[in-house]
């Protein structure tokens, strides 16, 4: 009896083994899916939920590494006036694009407090003042702040911080992008029309207060 | 014999059943993310059976946008049709966090959008063979769909220059086989 018990225990672990390791290679493999970390340009910006669910509005994009490398690198597409845009070199040398933009429907709904995760990360080292407009006439006022990565002596990343009455909006681009084709973004891959470059938004009120 | 012949046989039960298990719990994904939606806003869903079966059928039932559909391989729709989605928090929380919380992170949350006249469109995908999946949760003031579709390179890397145009086009595209 005692024989047979000892032969059945043995089976049955020898199942839960085979079992168990089928689990830990799925396991394991699911593990490698997970993308590499992405370095100090990458910004933390999901730690203001509480936003996201006081917004009336909200967009939220995360393309990593892994999903931009399978856009072709030669590409092309066509803004809404009909200009060509060659995707594939702006991509070039990209490890990420994430996107935050909430809207709400009253001013006053948030504050520089709901900034302070994200400021503290800009005041790390590496990252820089690029930009900081102001425009504060009629409807359009918006407070815009560019910041630039450049802790290994190119540009590494780039975050932007553009702040309206009603609408809040963070943008972090993760790798080598050249600053030139910068606007260029703007409506691809999630990214709002911010008005980076005068590509819109911007009619001319805009003053450059401070550049760093 | 019968003896060691008996636990043997259970063994190999066990061994050649842990892939179907593994393959049944493959779509979990979607039906976790239906029933979410089902008590989140306390609605009922229509799933489609017959468009699993539209590559058998014969060539005059299969439409032009029937065969659009078709491309997408592995092809699960779930459609709420004229109840209230009005209430963002019918069962307490944000629908976005409870999706996360229920795909993640095993799926990649690429796009989110909730907009006021439009309605909320969250997108999720995940990495198949040489394939991607994306799984689709568009949700209106008086109308929902879940769509999980299978896309090659190309069509994704279409999805990810324009998530937000793409995913709606996706889930128009499925939902109009509907209408044939």
């Amino acid at each position: 009896m005692r024989t047979k018990l000892d032969t059945w225990l043995k089976l049955l672990c020898l199942a839960v083994a085979l079992v168990a390791a089928g689990g830990a290679a799925a396991t394991d493999a699911r593990a490698q899916q997970q993308p590499p970390p992405q370095g100090a340009a990458r910004l933390q910006l999901d730690n203001e939920t509480s936003l996201a669910q006081r917004a009336s509005e909200l967009i939220d994009v995360n393309l990593d590494e892994n999903l931009l490398r399978i856009i072709p690198k030669r590409i092309t597409t066509k803004t809404d006036e009909g200009k060509t845009v060659d995707v594939g070199s702006i991509i070039t040398g990209l490890r990420g694009v994430y996107v935050r933009s909430y809207a709400f429907t009253n001013e006053g709904e948030y504050n520089e407090g709901n900034l302070s995760g994200v400021r503290a990360q800009l005041r790390s080292p590496g990252w820089a003042r690029l930009v900081n407009i102001v425009k504060k006439k009629g409807d359009d006022q918006m407070h815009l702040e560019v910041y630039m990565m450049t802790a290994t002596g190119r540009i590494d990343g780039i975050a932007i911080l553009a702040l309206e009455p009603k609408r809040l909006t963070l943008v972090n681009i993760v790798g080598t992008i050249d600053l030139e084709k910068l606007s260029q973004l703007e409506g691809q891959f999630g990214i709002p029309e911010l008005g980076i470059g005068g590509s819109g938004g911007n009619d001319g009120d805009a003053k450059p207060v401070k550049k760093q | 014999m019968r003896r060691t012949f008996i636990p043997l046989l259970l063994v190999v039960v066990i061994v050649a059943a842990s892939p179907v298990v593994a393959a049944a719990t493959k779509g979990a994904e979607y039906s976790a993310v239906v029933k979410l939606i089902e008590s989140h806003y306390r609605v009922k869903h229509r799933g489609i059976p017959f468009v699993a079966n539209l590559g058998v059928k014969t060539a005059k039932v299969v439409s032009k946008s029937a065969r659009r559909v078709l491309r997408f391989g592995d092809f699960k729709l779930a459609l709420f049709e004229d109840q209230d989605f009005s209430g963002r928090d019918a069962t307490g929380g944000d629908i976005r966090v409870r999706l996360r919380q229920t795909l993640e992170p095993e799926w990649h949350p690429l796009f989110a959008v909730r907009l006021e006249e439009e309605g909320q469109t969250y997108t999720y995908t995940k990495p198949d063979g040489d394939k991607f999946k994306v799984l689709i949760v568009v949700i209106g003031q008086r109308d929902a769909t879940v769509l999980q579709v299978n896309l090659d390179p190309e069509e994704f890397a279409k999805l990810l220059m324009n998530p937000e145009q793409q995913s709606r086009e996706l889930t128009n595209e499925a939902t109009s086989v509907e209408q044939e």
